[in-house]
């Protein structure tokens, strides 16, 4: 199990690595320096700020110099927030971001599974059907489609809660956020759970805890709910990337001040070393997601073990 | 392929025990998109203690569906109908939690394929002693001890880390050990097997059919076993049900079948079988294929592929006493008793 | 023997065959029909229509839809008509969606086909990439392609098109490794001498089919990234206007104006819908045994 932990890491690690190259080259073949504004800067102050940000250095050079901040947790400062460093901007926007994902995910995979479940216990009964159509909502319509519905019905029609905005953690402007977040992954995750608890239940080893006389509460509890759980488990990977861009969109609809407003506005300001740090620590992050799901996989199933 | 030589007889008498299976008129219907298609027709038979009922025929002749049904196993488009008496109450068409008293307890029934039939993510001991605290209200302990003692009359060896383990890290062979001994457990009346040894080595099958008559001999436990291997019933069963597209084609005493066959069907079944004494002739088998449950031919379905067949057999036959034959002895046919 | 099965073409084309399946698909055909319908009207439309995308009417500010006034689907703060700024935003974000979808095929194309002709180290290198494309956040590459870029309409295909030509790849690899098993063993046979035209007869009809699959497949997913990138603020740019920055610009204006936001969305719901039931009906009726 340890070996398999270590294997895994090793794989990830020239992932991320990759994506800081591609995202520094991007960045320093920019035509036009960070320093290009509005303003005209004299030679002098400009060639102080390039030493004074390394620019002056060949880029390989700024690229090790990087990765070594990196090392340290220094995501930079931020070119355009001259006080701020982007990690005290981070830092701010982190928890709320969190806050947000992390809820909705929970709820999520406990909606999905639930309703995924009940709609394959009752195959084809209007529960499945109902189940289905109310689950599918979410991937009807795109998220920036659905929010803005979600916000027209429930905010300017039955005015129960505001359209967007945030205050310091306070419940009603979760409510919106969240529920547009977990409407869409739930789509995805009842689908798959459906799907999934329904091969289970056809299996071979079903037909036998049927034959020895188990009562159905026990067979679907400790015989079917964990095989039908691993591919759940296995698009939790896929989903925290596609839950990056329904992040953004959320923040942006609902005017979040998490990590997806700080990119949205960091790109719209060109601010550069901002967005970069932002896509290391956002790509660190999925990483170290899809790291965890393949230890909850492996941790599952016993055959996977071997 | 179990060797013919092994066509032995069967000594014990079992004419007086009581009936435990009583199978009356039971068949299986199933609802399609396409229409409702009948697997099984009027299937009677009837098990006393003790006793062996080799199910014989080729896959699709509904062999393994009677005793899905009889099980309450059948996929949900399923529809039976007829009577199923075990030790006396109807276990057809009943409600689940009634099924669920008989069923793994004293009605019990092991599967073709060991590798699927066990659930990969539980433990051999999860799985086994399951059985018996439901059924007997064991504590684990209690469970767990005996499971031990019935993995070591298996003569399974160090039981205690065959429990801690999961299925896949076992050879085909001790799975459906294993299968059984979990079958076991609560001491069943009737054991059902369909088809065990057919997705293992010929070697194993030999040991898997000596546990099975073993047992027998132990336990006193009735078996059915359910295969398309003539050969396998040959030395344990005491009666013998040829099927055919959903039919019985015949239905007798083990010897009877054997040396006195009177369906076309079972005598080209014997005539197939590869005899060692024989062994530099040309294996004979059956022209043409078994008929899909879509097109089933309207009269006796083996027609089409039977030598004796004529403009009779557009006729459904049913089963009759086979004449001058035993007196349980009833084969479904216009043209009974002559060579094929 | 051989060469005669290579060169003998079936007597039932195989598309022949596909194109019957296609049309009993009815949910299929009705798409391909909106489809082509609604092409044509965002082509067309701008040019029939009495008003400019961009023509601002001060006496008309914020009118809802109704069929009295020249202003069908309503204006929005600047007196903009709507409907003619949502067939101009179809034209883009259709136009976004077939030129990216081109461009990513094509790469995809050329990448899977060397990957799998030339084999070996370079094959393992070249799908290694791609393993590392998919494992990257994408949105936020082409965030960051678009921040440093700009926002020039074809720097916007450029970033999607870089995210969206690995499933291509993949596909074209796998053909490719298995066309040229077969290739092989044929060019063994006929005479010693392989054409590239054995090539092109055997390619050409498996992989045309399914990569314009993948292609019907890809322009959705195509239109929805520029939508999203318009809607964030990040994609095209004023005066130009696409579904995404239609949506963007009416979920502002949502309490007081929301059909600025219901039409474009509605429109890019059904354009997205129908591109996903046209695939569905093509993979159907090009290869019947994957239901």
């Amino acid at each position: 199990m340890l070996a398999y932990t270590f294997r895994r890491l090793l794989i990830t690690i020239p992932t991320l690595l990759v994506v800081i190259g591609i995202v520094y080259i991007l960045l320093f073949s920019a035509p036009g320096g960070p320093f290009d504004s509005e303003r005209v800067v004299p030679e002098a102050i400009q060639a102080q700020l390039m030493s004074k940000y390394h620019l002056d250095l060949p880029y390989w050079k700024q690229y090790l110099l990087y990765i070594g901040q990196l090392l340290q947790g220094d995501l930079g400062v931020s070119y355009r927030y001259a006080d701020w460093s982007v990690n005290e901007l981070v830092s701010g926007a982190l928890p709320v971001s969190l806050a947000i994902g992390g809820l909705s995910i929970v709820l999520s995979l406990l909606i999905g599974i639930l309703m995924g479940a009940l709609a394959a216990l009752f195959r084809n009964s209007l529960v499945d059907y109902l189940v289905m159509a109310l689950g599918s909502l979410g991937s009807v319509l795109p998220s920036f489609v659905l929010g803005p519905l979600l916000v027209l019905a429930f905010a300017i029609g039955l005015q129960w809660l505001p359209s967007g905005g945030w205050d310091h953690f306070s419940w009603p402007f979760m409510v919106l956020p969240v529920s547009l977040l977990t409407l869409i992954n739930v789509s995805t995750l009842a689908r798959i759970m459906r799907a999934s608890l329904v091969e289970v239940m056809n299996s071979n080893y079903i037909r036998t805890a049927r034959a020895k006389g188990l009562p159905i509460r026990l067979i679907v509890f400790r015989h079917a709910l964990r095989p039908s759980l691993l591919p759940v488990v296995t698009i939790l990977g896929p989903l925290a990337v596609s839950s990056i861009t329904s992040a953004l969109v959320t923040e942006s609809i609902f005017s979040i001040p998490g990590l997806g407003i700080l990119v949205v506005n960091g790109a719209a300001n060109r601010d550069y070393t901002l967005v970069l740090g932002l896509v290391v620590l956002i790509t660190a992050m999925v990483v170290l997601v899809n790291l965890c799901v393949d230890l909850i996989y492996a941790f599952l199933d016993p055959r996977s073990r071997a | 392929m179990v060797c013919a030589t092994r066509l032995t007889r069967k000594t014990d008498d079992v004419s007086t025990e009581k009936i435990l299976l009583d199978v009356s008129h039971l068949n299986v219907h199933f609802q399609t998109p396409e229409g409702e298609l009948q697997a099984v027709r009027d299937v009677s038979f009837s098990l006393r203690q003790g006793e062996t009922l080799g199910v014989v025929g080729e896959s699709g002749s509904g062999k393994s569906q009677t005793m899905l049904a009889m099980m309450g196993l059948l996929a949900n488009n399923a529809r039976t109908d007829g009577q199923v008496l075990f030790r006396g109450d109807n276990i057809l068409n009943v409600p689940t939690a009634q099924l669920n008293r008989v069923r793994g307890h004293k009605l019990a029934m092991i599967f073709q394929d060991p590798m699927t039939s066990l659930n990969p993510f539980l433990t051999v001991e999860r799985q086994m002693t399951e059985v018996l605290q439901i059924h007997q209200n064991a504590s684990r302990g209690q469970a767990r001890a005996s499971v031990v003692r019935m993995l070591e009359s298996l003569r399974i060896a160090d039981p205690l880390r065959c429990l801690r383990s999961y299925p896949h890290q076992f050879s085909g062979g001790m799975r459906q050990r294993i299968m059984i001994a979990m079958a076991l457990l609560s001491q069943p009346h009737v054991l059902i097997a369909d088809e065990p040894t057919t997705a293992l080595d010929v070697t194993v099958q030999a040991q898997i059919v000596a546990l099975l008559r073993q047992l027998q001999e132990d336990h006193g436990t009735s078996i059915i076993m359910v295969t398309h291997d003539l050969g396998l019933v040959a030395g344990l069963s005491d009666q013998v049900m040829v099927m055919y597209g959903g039919r019985v084609m015949e239905h007798g005493l083990a010897d009877d079948i054997f040396y006195s066959a009177s369906h076309p069907y079972t005598s080209a079944l014997l005539a197939s079988i590869p005899r060692l004494e024989h062994a530099d002739d040309e294996l004979q088998a059956i022209p043409g294929m078994p008929p899909s449950l879509r097109n089933m031919p309207a009269g006796c379905p083996f027609a089409p592929r039977c030598g004796r067949a004529d403009s009779d057999c557009q006729r459904p036959a049913s089963l009759r006493l086979v004449p001058e034959g035993a007196s349980d002895h009833q084969c479904a046919c216009h043209h009974p008793g002559a060579k094929a | 023997m051989p060469s005669s099965t290579l060169a003998a073409e079936p007597e039932r084309s195989p598309w022949r065959d596909a194109m019957q399946r296609f049309r009993r698909n009815k949910a299929a055909v009705t798409s391909l029909v909106f489809l082509i319908l609604i092409t044509l009207v965002c082509v067309i439309g701008p040019w029939l229509l009495p008003h400019a995308y961009d023509s601002t009417d001060w006496d008309a500010l914020k009118l809802p839809p109704a069929l009295t006034h020249s202003h069908w689907w309503g204006t929005d703060e600047s007196g903009r008509d709507l409907l003619v700024r949502c067939l101009m935003g179809g034209r883009i974000s259709l136009m976004v969606g077939i030129l990216t979808t081109l461009t990513s095929i094509a790469l995809g194309v050329v990448w899977g086909a060397c990957a799998g002709y030339i084999g070996g180290a370079v094959d393992q290198v070249m799908m290694r990439i791609v393993d590392i494309m998919y494992a990257v956040p994408y949105l936020l590459i082409a965030i960051l392609l678009v921040t440093v870029l700009g926002r020039d309409f074809y720097l916007v295909v450029l970033a999607i098109t870089a995210f969206s030509w690995m499933d291509t790849a993949r596909l074209v690899r796998g053909q490719t490794l298995s066309l040229r098993q077969m290739e092989f063993i044929e060019a063994a046979r006929a005479m010693g001498v392989s054409t590239p035209r054995i090539v092109f007869e055997h390619i050409v009809p498996n992989l045309l089919g399914l990569v314009l699959v993948y292609a019907t497949v890809t322009v959705p997913s195509v239109i929805l990234t520029e939508s999203v990138l318009s809607f964030l603020g990040l994609g095209i740019q004023e005066p130009m206007t696409s579904w995404g920055v239609l949506i963007h610009d009416g979920a502002q204006m949502l309490d007081s104006a929301a059909w600025l936001l219901i039409f474009p969305a509605l429109m890019l719901s059904l354009t997205l819908y129908s591109f996903n039931y046209l695939g569905d009906g093509l993979r159907d009726a090009l290869d019947p045994k994957d239901r």
